[in-house]
């Protein structure tokens, strides 16, 4: 006896798109989808769980190869076992280890041994056949809930309105899919469909739909949360390169150089984990690298002694002072009127200024004290951080429009003033760019100040990944 | 869960791509997991995903590098006080000096310190011992952590620091009060104080009167009275001590319980408290930067939220297809015999440019094969739908019969009933080990 959830088995004729139905449908991108006829070799199973309770399973089955014969062999047996469904039941035993049935026992198994309902999958844009007849009369013996998904393969050419006479004579349900246009709200649409197939497991489905909308929104959020980590490191990214003194140009465009493929490698980084966080681990994405140029950056040159600014040495050697000095001021019981301190802060500030240069000299067991530096970043054009969170929230909303069953590259190009116009309102874009002016400066972001743009941006991708 | 653990753990969730689910499954293989807080949660996971290795190590390094420097302020301590308290017998001891250097400068320092920790930057960059701590052991400990620390981490970094080098700062004191009660254990010291400045021994005692506040309802034997102050006034002149001084020699010891409630209350209590008190700033600022962190947040969700999620046990099975070998060659324009379905019209061989002696429509095999001996034969199948087994069966049956045929799918009438390379290419691939069939365009 077979467990009590819904099942589906995703059935039809070969390469009309059964796998890459399924792989849309469970956001499984390892789905081989080839168009070569026949790759389905076994059925296989893909079941949407909630801790071990599964809420239903979608079932992806080889395609018919012999449907008249096995058709014209139900007609003969049908007498001798008494009921279609049995003598469905007799044609799977007696022909189990066939291997010239091997296909079409796989589809059969999951329908009447596992009492899955059935979703025909034909291509509209090719025409009716009637050799299609005999494997909607097989399915009909099964005498199972069905309906009929009509997948529009090739754009150019629709056979719909043929197609759809047809199938009405046969299935409950008829639904048009586009596999490589499965978004998310289509997912959740397809979803009350599915419900209707039979009445006993609409409580079930419509539960699984909730949980659908509820991993949907655990997907927005994780990405609003990468997005906010990257945004931090980005915008507040900074790199110190040693300046050897001689050809300082040479090594200032190095510098910039380096600082580019270090920007432009951690936002490939983040946006594969957001790709990831979507299933699309494997997709092959291409994407114009993020590259500021020295304008647009915070820069400064200077000399550092034990990894110290000369302004802190200069500080540090000024409290010094003042504490040698305040010393001095207490042996006197505060009699010489705090001027130990004061003297002490004034030569404690001159030693270490006109010390600097001196000790920077100095090396010990092989390392210099002082050492010329370039510091690179942060971003200091407000408009360039803007660009970066739109192409991370383009990158997302891209890559959670993408359809699993797509198999070529995702080509991503940005148009980011039409993008910053019809994503971000006003007051969005005043809070980003409060945001963003936080971000630059050397305190960076406070915790809550992270939670916000969370907020914010889980609010723009909800916006542009509708799931209703 | 601690400043290190923190850090790493941060890096371990960045690096990671773990399913809610996983998280989940790892939650519930937890005993008594219910019964767990935020920080023990976390932890937890830390220690079953992480690599904890460089955390221990850099806790080593810790370890190592504020113990040694801990016992090298003890050490500095205990050696300024015995130094301070060096007595030979010849002259008594100033006990000023020590009281300057072992109450009255730890406890400015403290003061410093409390003012420093109230108005602390926001973020430790450009904090000179913040560097300094990167190129000592965060160099050998974590390079990689300390070329990545940012703002908000440099924060709690900034207040451990201080919690750091205020335990350092409490050995000194510590070291300095030891030093006292080693001395005064195994000297009989004479206690004196002496100054330039023209203050009398009244003055003077209202002033230790005044410095023996704290502890004069419970220590009244540390106080010192107004005899002690003036007895042991200790001048210059002469350099020898006064005969006076000398016929009351055994009351100038009594200074040392004055002189160890002074280091006590001026600089081990307020440094204890300092410490506790900065540790307590550093143990908040490191949960509200965990509670807002909103990686370590989602994790935590992840963990205690079961969610719905799309899962496989079975690998997928799939056929291999051999790779077509060879172009596609055009077909003929004559062939003996062509046979096509029964849907093949002639209109779709008028298209093709086909001409052929005899055409028939599929027939059984039988007749083919009388038919068909000894002649170019052409085969038209409907190529635009992908053939079923069935469909294959009945085209190397009719081969078999034939002997050897030219097989030549055809497309739609939308495309003048040609395919394209592509689907040429499934049909090649689906009969490329089949010698009596040969794919035409």
């Amino acid at each position: 006896m077979s467990e009590s959830y819904p099942r589906f088995a995703v059935v039809g004729h070969p390469n009309k798109g059964k796998s890459s139905i399924v792989a849309a449908l469970t956001m499984n991108e390892t789905v081989a989808i080839s168009e070569m006829p026949g790759t389905t070799l076994e059925a296989r199973a893909y079941r949407f769980e909630l801790e071990g309770r599964v809420l239903y399973e979608m079932i992806d089955t080889p395609g018919f190869q012999r449907p008249k014969t096995i058709l014209a062999w139900l007609k003969s047996h049908y007498d001798a076992c008494g009921s279609k469904h049995r003598t469905l039941e007799a044609f799977i035993e007696a022909h189990r280890h066939d291997a010239a049935f091997h296909d079409d026992v796989a589809l059969l198994v999951p329908i009447v041994e596992r009492g899955a309902a059935i979703i025909y999958v034909v291509d509209i844009s090719l025409p009716y056949r009637e050799t299609y007849e005999a494997q909607m009369e097989i399915l009909r013996w099964c005498e199972a809930p069905s309906m009929a998904l009509l997948n529009h393969i090739d754009k150019r050419r629709d056979y719909s309105e043929a197609w759809t006479r047809v199938l009405r004579g046969y299935f409950q349900i008829i639904k048009r899919i586009d596999p490589y246009a499965l978004t998310p709200k289509k997912h959740l649409a397809l979803m009350d469909a599915i419900a209707h197939l039979n009445e006993g497991w609409e409580e079930n489905v419509m539960e699984a739909k909730a949980q659908l909308a509820h991993f949907y929104r655990e997907l927005i959020k994780r990405s609003a949360v990468l997005i906010t980590e990257e945004m931090e490191q980005l915008g507040s990214y900074r790199q110190r390169f040693k300046i050897a003194e001689t050809d300082k140009a040479a090594a200032v465009e190095e510098a910039m150089r380096r600082f580019k493929e270090s920007i432009a490698e951690k936002e490939r980084h983040a946006h594969a984990k957001i790709a990831a966080v979507w299933r699309h681990e494997k997709s092959s994405i291409e994407e114009e690298s993020f590259a500021p140029e020295l304008p647009a950056l915070f820069s400064k040159e200077s000399e550092v002694l034990f990894g110290l600014k000369k302004e802190t040495i200069i500080g540090m050697g000024a409290l010094g002072g003042a504490a040698v000095g305040a010393g001095i001021d207490a042996l006197f019981l505060g009699h010489t009127l705090l001027l130990g301190g004061a003297i002490g802060g004034v030569l404690g500030a001159a030693g270490a200024y006109l010390g600097f240069e001196r000790i920077a000299k100095i090396s010990f067991l092989g390392i210099k004290a002082g050492e010329h530096l370039l510091e690179l970043g942060p971003i200091r054009d407000i408009n360039m951080l803007f660009v970066l969170l739109l192409r991370a929230l383009y990158f997302t909303v891209s890559i959670a429009k993408r359809s699993h069953a797509e198999r070529d590259a995702l080509k991503l190009t940005l148009a980011q003033e039409r993008l910053a116009e019809q994503w971000l309102d006003d007051e969005t874009r005043k809070e980003i760019e409060r945001l963003h002016r936080i971000l630059r400066q050397e305190k960076g972001w406070e915790a809550q100040e992270s939670k916000r743009y969370v907020e914010i941006v889980s609010v723009v991708l909800e916006n542009n990944i509708p799931l209703s | 869960m601690g400043l290190y653990d923190y850090l790493f753990l941060r890096r371990c969730l960045q690096n990671r791509s773990d399913t809610p689910q996983a998280r989940r499954a790892f939650y519930l293989s937890l005993d008594e997991a219910d019964g767990k807080d935020d920080e023990a949660l976390l932890s937890a996971w830390f220690s079953a995903h992480c690599d904890a290795a460089p955390v221990q190590r850099l806790k080593h390094y810790d370890r190592l590098f504020f113990s040694i420097l801990s016992l090298a302020s003890f050490l500095f301590g205990y050696l300024a006080g015995y130094a301070l308290l060096y007595y030979d017998g010849s002259r008594p001891i100033n006990f000023l000096w020590y009281l300057i250097v072992a109450a009255f400068l730890p406890l400015l320092s403290i003061l410093f310190s409390a003012i420093a920790m109230l108005f602390s930057p926001k973020s430790a960059s450009g904090f000179g011992l913040f560097h300094l701590l990167q190129a000592l052991f965060f160099r050998f400990g974590a390079k990689a952590l300390a070329e990545s620390i940012d703002h908000k981490e440099s924060r709690v970094l900034l207040r451990y620091l201080f919690v750091r080098f205020q335990r350092v700062a409490l050995w000194f004191s510590v070291g300095i009060f030891v030093s006292l009660l080693v001395v005064v254990l195994g000297k009989d010291i004479a206690f004196v104080w002496s100054t330039t400045l023209q203050i009398d021994a009244y003055d003077f005692y209202r002033f230790v009167h005044a410095l023996a506040a704290p502890w004069a309802w419970c220590c009244p034997d540390a106080l010192p009275s107004q005899t002690l102050v003036e007895q042991s006034r200790y001048f210059r002149l002469g350099g020898k001590v006064s005969e006076a001084m000398l016929s009351h020699a055994s009351l100038l010891g009594a200074w040392w319980k004055f002189l160890a409630l002074s280091v006590l209350s001026y600089a081990i209590v307020p440094r204890v408290l300092l410490l506790l008190w900065g540790y307590v700033r550093y143990r908040r600022t490191l949960r509200h930067t965990i509670d807002n962190d909103a990686a370590m947040a989602l994790l935590l969700e992840d963990m205690r939220h079961a969610r719905a999620d799309f899962e496989t046990s079975v690998e997928g099975v799939h056929r291999r297809f051999p790779e077509a070998k060879g172009d596609i060659v055009r077909h003929a324009t004559h062939y003996d015999l062509l046979v096509a379905g029964s849907s093949v019209e002639k209109e779709v061989i008028a298209a093709l440019g086909i001409e052929a002696s005899e055409q028939i429509a599929l027939l059984q095999t039988q007749e083919m094969q009388e038919q068909s001996q000894g002649k170019r034969t052409a085969l038209l199948v409907e190529g635009w739908d992908a053939p079923t087994a069935e469909k294959i069966d009945e085209i190397e049956r009719i081969a078999k019969a034939v002997g050897r045929i030219d097989l030549l799918p055809i497309g739609l009438r939308e495309e003048s009933y040609r395919l394209d390379e592509r689907q040429l290419r499934i049909w090649q691939r689906l009969f490329a080990k089949n010698e009596r069939v040969r794919v035409v365009a």
